[in-house]
């Protein structure tokens, strides 16, 4: 007598299971080849090139509504892919310090920051944030709403995507290898610093399985080349 | 000849004011407790130079700061980033400013900031050594050198030197020194002392 239910409650498990292991990316209209180039020009213009020092306002929103502040500082050398991050209060004490160049190093990380995975994960949003996709162009083209978009597989199998909203904004989505969207970057720009774009706003979100994990909302107070 | 006397006299005296006016109150613990005795309120507009090698120029963040002896301050930036930190009767609360709305911090900065405010506040009532926090000596040029005790503290600062005004009970600048190459520096100006300061400045406005 119970098992009809049972069996309907199983199928709907594995099916909810099927459908969250296989989402599927969102469908890009594909455009001429002569487009494309131009397209992959416009994604390649949102990283900034050569060697930087960016100061940001970082604004934490944390599960349970809880805000918190603290400045970042991140110097990038895009044609090594170097990076160094530091955490610091508004008072100007280092929580944080680490430095990427092919392997992860930290040089000084104090609670709450003092976990391997966060400064794992920190790097990897400074990479996403700062550095074009290591992977092949897999797609490109536009989004439904009209947004320019270039799609690129990552070298652990995951997928990003570059989407540029208008001339001003432009987005990147994090997927994994199997197409959940787990980060996201909303860009505004700030105009141009030594001749290249670079964003005045950028909100990081992160997405766990249950939803929203937290909100970064960086705001730049300064740009320097090195 | 009499005339020439009573000249150099003088002068004397005023050489000898001046000498105790910029040494008078900074030769030791006991005298700098005196002059901290005398001083019941401050404020003051403070400048913040955050030097380390790896930045390409120093951040700055200015602010002000009001202080009621024995306990109560008010330490407030307002740029780059507004902020506020206060402590009324010896408990300290953090705010940032958000869209226009000062918020309470979530907790995610630790403590180290909140101990050198506690300390501030034990350096403007004029105590600095009998210190379970840092050991400190008298230094040359009126200054206070004060080295963690704790060697796990000392990880987050090395040490800090306090730089005294020769204005008597007055601290002129303070630098934090941490490891690495990272140096806070903190120079107070526009002070103003003794002048009444409302409860309210002690607590969170809008």
């Amino acid at each position: 007598m119970n098992r009809k239910p049972f069996a309907i409650h199983a199928l709907l498990l594995v099916a909810a299971l099927l459908i969250s292991a296989c989402s599927s990316l969102p469908k890009i209209d594909k455009i001429g080849s002569e487009a494309v180039v131009e397209t992959a020009r416009q994604c390649d213009g949102v990283f900034p090139l050569g060697k930087w020092q960016f100061v940001h306002t970082i604004e934490a929103s944390l599960p349970g509504g809880r805000k918190s502040v603290v400045m970042g500082i991140s110097m990038i050398s895009s044609q090594d892919r170097q990076a160094r991050s530091l955490i610091m209060t508004v008072e100007g004490m280092v929580l944080f310090d680490a430095q990427y160049e092919g392997q992860l190093h930290i040089n000084r990380a104090v609670p709450p920051f003092n976990s391997e995975k966060f400064a794992q994960g920190l790097m990897e949003d400074i990479q996403l944030i700062f550095f074009a996709p290591r992977g092949p162009v897999i797609a490109s083209g536009r989004f439904k709403d009209g947004a320019t978009v270039c799609r690129h597989r990552t070298a652990a199998g995951g997928v990003v995507d570059i989407v540029l909203t208008s001339r001003d904004r432009w987005e990147l989505r994090r997927y994994s290898s199997r197409h959940r969207l787990t980060g996201q970057v909303l860009a505004t720009m700030a105009g141009d610093v030594a001749g290249q774009r670079i964003p005045r706003r950028l909100a990081l979100k992160a997405y766990a399985t249950s939803g929203k994990k937290y909100q970064l909302n960086l705001k730049l107070m300064e740009a320097v080349p090195r | 000849m009499e005339k020439k006397s009573t000249k150099s006299g003088v002068l004397r005296a005023v050489l000898l004011a001046a000498a105790l006016l910029c040494t008078g109150w900074t030769g030791s613990w006991q005298q700098i407790r005196a002059a901290a005795k005398r001083v019941n309120a401050i404020r003051a507009d403070f400048i913040q130079k955050k030097h380390m090698s790896i930045l390409v120029h120093p951040l700055v963040s200015t602010g002000r700061l009001d202080y009621r002896a024995p306990d109560n301050l008010r330490w407030e930036y307002l740029t780059p980033v507004s902020s506020l930190l206060l402590m009324h009767n010896g408990v300290v609360r953090r705010y940032f400013r958000i869209d226009g709305k000062l918020t309470q911090d979530a907790g995610l900065n630790t403590q180290a900031f909140n101990i050198v405010l506690q300390e501030i506040t034990q350096w403007l009532n004029g105590q600095f050594d009998e210190n379970p926090t840092f050991r400190a000596r008298l230094g040359p040029g009126s200054q206070i050198v004060l080295v963690p005790r704790d060697k796990a503290f000392a990880r987050m600062i090395l040490r800090i030197e306090v730089n005294l005004a020769r204005q008597p009970g007055i601290i002129r600048s303070v630098a934090i020194y941490e490891p690495g190459d990272s140096l806070t520096r903190l120079e107070f100006k526009n002070i103003t002392v003794n002048h009444p300061i409302n409860d309210s400045v002690f607590r969170k406005s809008k």
